[in-house]
């Protein structure tokens, strides 16, 4: 360390911004939730309007919340303590404002692209392929000013709270790159270069780590420099706080498969996904038990502080979820609580109660430090703190038990052998009360966001004219440290004290640890052929079936329908045969969903002649009278782009679907004829003339074709099978 | 012959045991170095961190700990 003593101010004016918008977002996240909750038991809300139709809507909600809400409060979060914790004011304000600037956009994107249908269809990754590129670029601006800063830090050592920023910069950077990889067939549309099975695969790598990454180190990192700080006690154990850095690290990247439980996926992915997801309790909890030792000595002080609260019930939270989180992984209740409201209960208790709380703790010790005043009122935040708390339990309750029931019928046999409730509907309706609950309990949390926000703001306003600057002091660093690694460092056995004053190095290993977990799957899953049999009969979509399944992805149906029937005796009973990996091999990207809250539609093909769809579409209710899905009516008046399709088909090749030269330059007309033929099918069955050339038509062509090709033989199929020179294999049980 | 072939005959069945494997004994070394005596120290000090720019924290904070 040098003598040399240097002088500096924070930047808090970034901060500032961050936490300003963060509540701004929140708001209009959680309104968005509230709405299509209440979609859900109200469906004349969804206005027969396309841009508000639950399908459309789901997909920001989910995105406002996460990149949205608790995007902004990581930033304002890691800008005001690196700052701190390393005795330097960030590296560059510039790069500071273009990261704020730059995410709003993206946010702003995202609201507008989303309710007008451009979506990839993958959870937490809809963002078409321009804002995702945009997503990179602002992610790289966010990494130089934090790495910038890290190199000229005036403190040696990089505290805890830092490596799990570092990880969350460099996993997400990871995740996002990899899991978007996509061709592009049009401005705003794209397809995975990933397919079925192994798209899967990357998805839930992805979607699982992005709870890991996004919504879980960087909180962590936040839980380690804002409750010490709020306590005013240091953390419990620092030793503890090192294990539970490397081992969430080191086991949180193989535990995605867990989502992918009885499908299509290889049952050695899904066994080793379970087994990272059950050794995951362990580093959760001692990362829960240092945070609430860390207050040893200071309970008194919880009665009479709220931001003490938020952190204690955040940090409850957080347990509770990371306990959930290893039972639901185990195969035998996972085979129960998917596809149901569990997995919904389970990520809102960790999103409202760990996420939303932390945030809260965050925002009011914020406060007066950045708006340098008082806070407005203590007495309206300890009511937020309470009506907060009263709806997360309202939430949850009713939701674990909408999931509990959901699951129970799905699976219910009555004394004969058959589906005690084999009409899907029953199942939905059942609910209904419960979903009412959630509404009450949701809404009371955005009533606290509400006076969160009144307070920041009020609290705003009694800010001065000009905010001081304290100035700082600390001595500069000098470079002989790292000759004194260099020299034997690994030797006296301290080498993990050394990384953690070496950024760069540190980064490196933290980069290894994700990179290489995830080969360690990855690898084995892409180029194992025996991981995905294949079957003749299965043969690309035609141009107009191709059409419809973009029009599927563009309405979300996938937020509310699985393609993915698991080899369970209730499913096959009630849906058909179960799913297998080689039917999937020309899905880019794969729809085998994760919530039922319609039935599975991977055999709906030639379930109903064409007509009852025009109908459904049309009133879901005039077909099956409790439904609580949307009409489309508008998928019969829009026509379908056939530009657009043969880009799309061009596209497919360009990934390796097999379509023939003629049948990508005939894309069109092939799809017209199709279409023709469907609406002459319909008008034969009593329906409407005109649909020939409509987005509805080419939604049921994708329909009727739904799970039908291993019911043809080979020859019987037509087309090109991909995989045509492979030995057919009967695919097995995944 | 495609990369998908020579990858699926060398049996790559046992890769994610591997990992396992390795990474356990990562986890093993962290977990040595980390308690060992002679660093008790340097995390007493880091410990203190978010609070240093706190006036007195040091004092008032509570120092006779398990570390």
């Amino acid at each position: 360390m040098s003598d040399r003593v240097e002088r500096f101010v924070y930047d808090d004016q970034i901060v500032r911004m961050f936490l300003l918008v963060t509540v701004l977002w929140g708001l209009v996240g959680m309104a968005v939730g509230l709405l299509i909750a209440l979609q859900l038991v109200l469906p004349a809300l969804n206005f027969q309007t396309s841009w508000l139709s639950f399908g459309r809507l789901r997909p920001l909600h989910t995105n406002a919340v996460i990149f949205a809400f608790a995007g902004n409060a990581i930033f304002a979060g890691v800008y005001y303590s690196s700052q701190r914790l390393l005795k330097a004011r960030m590296w560059s304000d510039a790069l500071g404002r273009l990261h704020f600037w730059g995410w709003q956009a993206i946010i702003v994107a995202a609201a507008v692209t989303l309710p007008l249908g451009y979506s990839q269809s993958k959870e937490y990754a809809e963002l078409e392929w321009p804002i995702d590129i945009a997503i990179a670029v602002i992610w790289v601006v966010f990494a130089a000013n934090f790495f910038g800063t890290l190199a000229r830090r005036r403190e040696r050592h990089l505290y805890v709270a830092l490596w799990f920023y570092i990880a969350t910069l460099v996993a997400i950077a990871v995740l996002h790159i990899f899991n978007n990889l996509v061709v592009v067939a049009g401005p705003m549309k794209s397809y995975s270069i990933y397919a079925g099975v192994q798209d899967a695969f990357m998805q839930w790598w992805y979607g699982h780590n992005a709870v890991a990454f996004f919504l879980t180190t960087p909180f962590l990192g936040m839980m380690y420099y804002f409750l010490p700080k709020a306590a005013e006690r240091p953390v419990y154990s620092y030793r503890l706080s090192i294990l539970h850095f490397w081992t969430l690290v080191f086991i949180y990247i193989w535990a995605g498969p867990h989502h992918l439980h009885y499908t299509a996926l290889p049952a050695w992915a899904s066994t080793l996904g379970m087994l990272f997801s059950v050794m995951l309790w362990m580093p959760s909890w001692g990362g829960m038990i240092n945070g609430l030792l860390t207050l040893r000595g200071a309970w008194s002080k919880v009665t009479d502080d709220p931001v003490l609260k938020f952190f204690v019930v955040a940090v409850t939270f957080y347990g509770m979820s990371t306990f959930e989180g290893p039972l639901m992984s185990i195969k035998s209740v996972n085979a129960l609580s998917h596809y149901t409201d569990w997995t919904i209960a389970h990520v809102h208790a960790g999103a409202l109660g760990w996420v939303g709380f932390m945030i809260f703790g965050m925002i009011y010790w914020l406060l007066p430090r950045l708006f340098q005043t008082e806070l407005w009122s203590k007495k309206l935040a300890e009511l937020h703190f309470w009506i907060g708390t009263i709806g997360i339990l309202l939430y949850i309750v009713a939701i674990y038990a909408a999931g509990l029931t959901q699951g129970l019928m799905f699976r219910a046999f009555d004394e004969s052998g058959r589906l005690a409730y084999p009409d899907f509907v029953e199942t939905t309706v059942r609910l209904i009360p419960m979903y009412w609950v959630r509404v009450l309990g949701g809404g009371l949390y955005i009533a606290g966001m509400a006076l969160c926000a009144w307070n920041v703001v009020m609290t705003w306003r009694r800010a001065p004219a000009t905010y001081a600057e304290p100035v700082h002091e600390a001595p500069a660093l000098t470079r002989e440290y790292r000759a004194e690694v260099m020299a034997g460092g690994f030797k006296r056995a301290a080498w993990h004290r050394r990384w953690e004053g070496m950024p760069l190095t540190f980064s490196i290993w933290v980069v290894v640890a994700v990179v290489s977990a995830s080969l360690f799957e990855i690898i084995p899953m892409f180029l194992i052929r025996s991981n995905v049999p294949t079957i003749a009969a299965v043969k690309p979509y035609t141009p107009l079936e191709l059409a419809g399944r973009d029009v599927y992805i563009s309405e979300g149906c996938n937020n509310c329908h699985s393609q993915m029937i698991r080899p369970i005796r209730s499913e096959t009973v009630r849906y058909g045969e179960y799913s297998k990996p080689g039917e999937f091999v020309y899905d880019h990207p794969f729809l085998w969903g994760s919530r039922r809250i319609g039935p599975d539609l991977q055999r709906i093909g030639g379930k109903y002649p064409n007509l009852w769809h025009v109908l459904h579409m049309e009133d879901p209710r005039s077909t099956t009278p409790q439904s609580i899905m949307p009409p489309y009516p508008w998928l019969a008046k829009r026509p379908l782009d056939f530009a657009a399709v043969e880009r799309g088909v061009a596209a497919q090749v360009t990934l390796g679907v097999p379509y023939t030269p003629q049948q990508v330059k005939g894309a069109a007309q092939l799809a017209r004829e199709q279409g023709r033929q469907i609406a002459q099918a319909i008008v034969a069955q009593g329906g409407p003339t005109g649909l020939e050339e409509t987005r509805l038509v080419a939604l049921i062509a994708y329909l009727q074709r739904l799970g039908t090709d291993i019911r043809k033989s080979p020859d019987a199929a037509g087309g090109n099978g991909r995989r045509a020179e492979g030995v057919p294999q009967p695919a097995g049980r995944p | 012959m495609s990369l998908t072939d020579v990858m699926s005959g060398f049996g790559l069945q046992i890769f994610a045991e591997a990992g396992l494997v390795l990474f356990g004994a990562a986890f093993f070394a962290i977990a040595v170095t980390t308690f060992l005596r002679r660093n008790r120290e340097h995390f007493e000090r880091a410990r203190f961190l978010p609070l240093e720019d706190e006036p007195g924290a040091r004092l008032t904070g509570e120092r006779a700990t398990h570390e």
